[in-house]
């Protein structure tokens, strides 16, 4: 653990300057957290911020500080999950509208290209956070948590309380989930692609 | 899955992992933690003292009430005798009424409880 437990029980009879402690210690790993999950910088520090109000909030209600951080974690997910919520409900994502540009990128990362373009990296990177959109909240959250963030199993038996036979179950059709979106939306964007590279041929015959 | 498929899907997440990179935390994310925190302690005092400055007046306003109430159950009691049969009737007296209320049956059976 990042801080003492005494910190932690300190910070639960209201002494803000250990509450201000743990903000210090957690912030730059909560925040990672949160950038993986929801991958938009813009947004990371609004949820960032919305963990520890809520932690100020409830920390009072745990009752063993040595489950803190597994405690902290839920505390994010949900967080993440509320964020995600509210923007699948705003955006359309129209993964048919993909650039050229975006599955180059993509298709360049994935072969091994290291000397990818500044632009390219930004084109692959969103294009893997459109699959991300593609698959159930609760999909991306294990598997950012699993693949990107790199937490075990035995981690994530304790955020999630469940043992880690079923984690894996759950865990093995997320990956088969996320496969099947990534091969859509390629699928979808090369028909596309190719449809327009047709048009243009026949436009100029 | 096939192992193929397994491995691609490990280079996925791997090249995204490395194309996300990390994430600094400005230098006033402590103290907007904070301004929130305050902000919601400042909204729940300030719903606290708007029911305190109001305490009295709803005080007085119960206190009112009650000694209206005290003063009218004299007069608001008026009907209680009359519906006193009927309370006392049992769950069968009751069931029996409604079945012959159209014969003068009800009269019949609140004579038979009044005996």
């Amino acid at each position: 653990m990042l801080v003492e437990p005494k910190t932690i029980v300190r910070a639960q009879s209201g002494d803000d300057d250990a509450f201000n402690e743990i903000i210090r210690v957690y912030r730059k790993r909560i925040l990672g957290t949160v950038y993986r999950m929801i991958s938009r910088r813009d947004d990371v520090e609004d949820v960032g911020q919305e963990v520890f109000f809520r932690l100020y909030d409830s920390l009072r209600q745990l009752r063993k500080p040595q489950v803190f951080e597994p405690w902290l974690y839920r505390l994010t997910i949900n967080a993440c999950y509320d964020y995600l919520r509210k923007r699948r409900r705003g955006i359309d994502v129209r993964m048919a509208d993909l650039s050229e540009e975006q599955v180059i990128a993509v298709d360049a990362a994935l072969s091994g290209k290291k000397a990818l373009e500044e632009s390219r990296k930004a084109s692959a990177k969103e294009l893997l956070g459109l699959m991300l959109d593609r698959v159930s909240k609760e999909d991306r959250v294990l598997l950012t948590l699993k693949e990107i963030q790199g937490l075990t199993l035995k981690e994530l038996s304790v955020i999630y309380k469940v043992n880690t036979n079923a984690l894996k179950v759950r865990l093995f059709r997320a990956r088969k989930r996320a496969l099947r979106a990534y091969e859509g939306m390629t699928d979808e964007a090369k028909e596309r692609l190719k449809q327009e590279d047709t048009k243009s041929h026949d436009f100029g015959t | 899955m096939t192992l193929e498929r397994d491995e691609f899907l490990n280079h996925l997440f791997g090249t995204y992992r490395e194309l996300l990179g990390s994430f600094e935390p400005s230098a006033a994310f402590n103290a907007k933690v904070w301004a929130r925190i305050e902000a919601r302690k400042r909204e729940s005092l300030g719903w606290a003292s708007y029911l305190i400055s109001w305490s009295p007046r709803l005080a007085l306003a119960a206190v009112v009430l009650a000694a209206v109430l005290l003063f009218a159950a004299p007069w608001m009691g008026t009907g209680a005798d009359s519906q006193s049969a009927l309370l006392d009737a049992s769950y069968v007296d009751v069931l029996a009424l409604e079945s012959m209320d159209d014969q003068g049956g009800a009269l019949w059976v609140l004579a038979e409880n009044g005996r």
